[in-house]
């Protein structure tokens, strides 16, 4: 039950990635799963210390002592495919991540997080027509359909040295599910002697695959005056899987299930923030998946690589502190760029991102508003591209946990 | 405890709605290049689906093979005469017993037998007409088709199409009759045999008229009805030519086969790039009747076949019992079998010639036999193996 209820929460917060080149994946095309903060700095964010940060990046930014925060991102994503003369638009939305820290007293904070990691989902149907003339017809078509992807669930701990330095240590727990159906089928005409008879052929497959793996992830930030320097790596262990698939022929239906070794790779990040003054806050990143570590006996498409992400963005605030501001005047500008490599060779993804913070009057809380405007592309496929055009929505709220204040958090 | 303001209380109550309404849509047309990539065993749009298709020039040998004894058939008609290289005896057989119907007006012992005779009617010839001769026969549990020498002559009948001639029972036949009709405690079993017309006619189910005065002089017509068995033959100084042709006979239960060459199929199921393409998405024959070689005036509308197809020749024992379970399917001049089933099973062995066995088969109003044309399409799709 619990293991059904788990499933099912994952295959919706993961619906609907749509990209084919997920498809040459092992998990599916990797998600960027961050608060609306560092969304719209393009994903920057792990040398900053922010409530707004969540702890996505930096497990050690939820040491925040006395402070309570909450962050939740969804996207609209407009996918464009083009491939020679052709293209497909699709859209979809899903929710992205739910972040909550929480105080501990002299303890530090505690965080629990769930952010969508790989997303799997795709509905694609083709047909082609070979042949189509009075004597004859030959068409192919293919469908498939995919919903799931790497979740993950995280609680953990963090600590902050006054003025000082902040750790952070979380344990992850991964889930991923796949359940796809695929349908390859042929429509065959002709014209025998007058009398004409037709054919239609189909195979299909359908796999459920699923595993969980334990992760850890560790953090730390340091401020170093005007700047900061965080770093944060996760390492996720070896685990099993289960792979059943069912072949069905035009009469006949085969079944399987096998059990299968996985081991999802490690990352790394780098990341640094500077404040020149209450205004600006200015952030980069540096990330890598150590996808050439991904480990499985399920065999891969294609070999992987390892993949960096770099990642830059700025927040502008035109009156920060001021007491009688027009409401503009505290409103957070946000910008960002960034370039990140997709996991197997000759193939990335940049993308450039707007939005703003809007301040709720009278509350700690804020809503983020993002435009990102992105393309992805593989050389492998030259007549191929994907143009992204994703806005986002998150929600954010921060309060002082002791803060004496009449109305309760 | 913790207690959430209405922001928080909000943003959770947002983020559970969206929960449930995350959405995708169809990707169509473009992104073939990049599936097709994936495993091209299965998304190559153009190699996915490999067609083998033979055609007559890919049979080998068309010939047909005889039963391994003179068939039975037992039938509300009879077939009986000489068609070219076939021929036919018909039995009947009479049975009185307490539980044969008894006519309108029944009579007792105590009436007056006139007489009786057997009727012949026939229902359509081969020839304009015939003399059949009537002999005495055993009863059917002990006969042995074509073998009763010891059989005594009643007479003859001409037999016309569509007409009706009787000759008459021995009287000491009539009287057993009689005498079985008018005392339930006796029972009366006799038979004939009836051959010798020199062309092939079917005859409605012979029967028995007696005719009685009653007492007060009127007469009384009874009729007996009879269960009927024919035995079909080919002769035998004719079974090599018959053997050489693909044709197929529902009274003689002759089989056509088809030695299928199949190296284009094998060719196809591997290629240069490594791949194996051995599994059978579909597999069809087409079979089709050469014109002209229906026996139109005794043909028979119900007929079935039958399709059998292995990969090696089997002996008539062996057909038979394959037969005895296989599907059923409508004659017609041209049609399409699936055979999708066995070719997948074959495929999975080594190279060898197809032997497709056909056979006519539950007719339940007469004579059928044709000659096939070699198929002229076996058409093969096959797929890469998973």
């Amino acid at each position: 039950m619990r293991k059904t209820a788990i499933s099912f929460l994952v295959l919706f917060v993961t619906a609907g990635a749509q990209s084919p080149l997920g498809l040459h994946l092992p998990a599916g095309m990797p998600v960027q799963s961050v608060t609306g903060l560092s969304s719209s700095m393009s994903g920057s964010g792990t040398g900053v210390k922010d409530e707004n940060m969540g702890i996505n990046l930096n497990p050690a930014n939820m040491a925040m002592p006395n402070r309570s925060a909450f962050s939740s991102l969804i996207s609209y994503d407009l996918l464009q495919i083009k491939e020679k003369s052709t293209s497909s638009t699709t859209g979809h939305y899903s929710p992205r991540m739910l972040s909550l820290i929480l105080p501990a007293g002299s303890a530090g904070n505690i965080a629990f997080s769930l952010e969508k990691r790989n997303d799997a989902a795709i509905d694609f149907l083709n047909k082609d027509v070979n042949i189509d003339n009075e004597n004859a017809y030959r068409a192919n078509y293919i469908g498939i359909t995919r919903n799931g992807g790497l979740t993950s669930f995280q609680g953990g701990w963090g600590y902050s040295i006054k003025n000082g330095p902040s750790f952070g240590i979380l344990y992850e727990r991964l889930y991923f599910n796949l359940s796809s159906s695929s349908i390859f089928g042929s429509e065959i005409s002709d014209i025998l002697d007058s009398s004409e008879y037709e054919h239609e052929y189909t195979f299909s497959e359908d796999t459920e695959m699923s595993y969980s793996s334990n992760g850890v992830r560790m953090g730390m930030l340091v401020p170093i005056g005007k700047l900061s320097v965080g770093l944060s790596g996760e390492y996720i262990f070896y685990t099993e899987g289960d792979l059943k698939r069912t072949y069905q022929n035009l009469d006949s239906t085969e079944n399987s299930s096998s059990d299968f070794y996985v081991h999802l790779p490690p990352s790394l990040s780098a990341g640094i923030g500077y404040r020149p003054d209450s205004k600006w806050l200015l952030a980069a990143d540096l990330h890598a998946t150590l996808w050439e570590r991904y480990r499985t006996e399920l065999g891969l498409a294609r070999p992987l690589r390892r993949a960096y992400r770099v990642s830059a963005g700025a927040r502008f605030i035109p009156a920060p502190n001021k007491l009688a501001a027009e409401y503009w005047e505290t409103v957070q500008y946000r910008a960002g760029v960034r370039y990140n490599q997709l996991p197997f060779d000759d193939a990335q993804e940049y993308a450039i991102s707007l939005g703003a913070g809007l301040p709720i009057a009278n509350d700690d809380g804020l809503i983020d508003v993002i435009f990102e405007f992105g393309k992805r592309s593989d050389s492998r496929f030259p007549d191929y591209s994907e143009n992204i055009i994703r806005m986002q929505l998150g929600i954010n709220g921060g309060r002082d946990w002791f803060r004496k204040n009449e109305s309760n958090y | 405890m913790i207690h959430l303001n209405r922001l928080g209380f909000c943003s959770i109550f947002f983020f559970s709605l969206l929960l449930f309404c995350s959405q995708s849509e169809t990707i169509t047309g473009a992104g073939s290049g990049v599936i097709s990539d994936l495993d091209s065993t299965l998304t190559d749009l153009d190699g996915a689906f490999r067609p083998a298709v033979l055609d007559s020039g890919d049979i080998q040998k068309a010939y047909s093979i005889p039963n391994d004894a003179p068939v039975t058939h037992r039938a509300d008609y009879l077939l009986i005469g000489e068609n070219g290289a076939e021929y036919a005896f018909g039995h009947m057989q009479f049975e009185i017993t307490d539980s044969l119907p008894v006519p309108n007006t029944s009579y007792t012992k105590d009436d007056t037998l006139k007489g009786a005779a057997l009727f012949f009617e026939t229902i359509g010839g081969i020839g304009d007409s015939g003399v059949v001769n009537i002999y005495s026969s055993p009863e059917f549990d002990s006969l042995v088709p074509g073998n009763d020498t010891d059989a005594e002559l009643l007479g003859s009948v001409k037999l016309a199409d569509n007409s009706t001639d009787s000759i008459s029972l021995p009287e000491d036949l009539q009287k057993q009759i009689f005498e079985a009709r008018t005392d339930s405690s006796r029972e009366l079993t006799f038979s004939f045999s009836i051959s010798d017309t020199p062309e092939l006619m079917k005859v409605k189910n012979p029967y028995i008229i007696v005719d009685v005065k009653d007492k007060k002089g009127k007469t009384v017509r009874d009729s007996i009805g009879s269960t009927t068995h024919f035995t079909f033959y080919e002769k035998d100084e004719a079974l090599d030519s018959l053997s050489a042709i693909p044709l197929a006979s529902y009274p003689s239960q002759r089989i056509t086969v088809f030695e299928i060459n199949t190296e284009d199929i094998f060719s196809k199921m591997n290629d240069a790039s490594g791949i194996t393409y051995s599994e059978v998405l579909n597999a069809v024959i087409t079979l089709e009747l050469q014109e002209g070689m229906v026996d139109s005036v005794l043909e028979a509308s119900d007929i079935d076949l039958q399709f059998l197809l292995f990969d090696k020749e089997l002996e008539i024992d062996s057909l038979r019992k394959h037969f005895a379970s296989s599907r059923h399917h409508d004659l017609h001049s041209s049609f399409t079998l699936s055979v999708r089933s066995p070719v997948q099973k074959l495929l999975r062995g080594a190279q060898k010639p197809l032997y497709a066995y056909i056979r006519l088969s539950h007719s339940k109003s007469g004579y059928r036999k044709v000659v096939w044309s070699k198929p002229p399409k076996f058409e093969v799709v096959l797929t890469p193996t998973r």
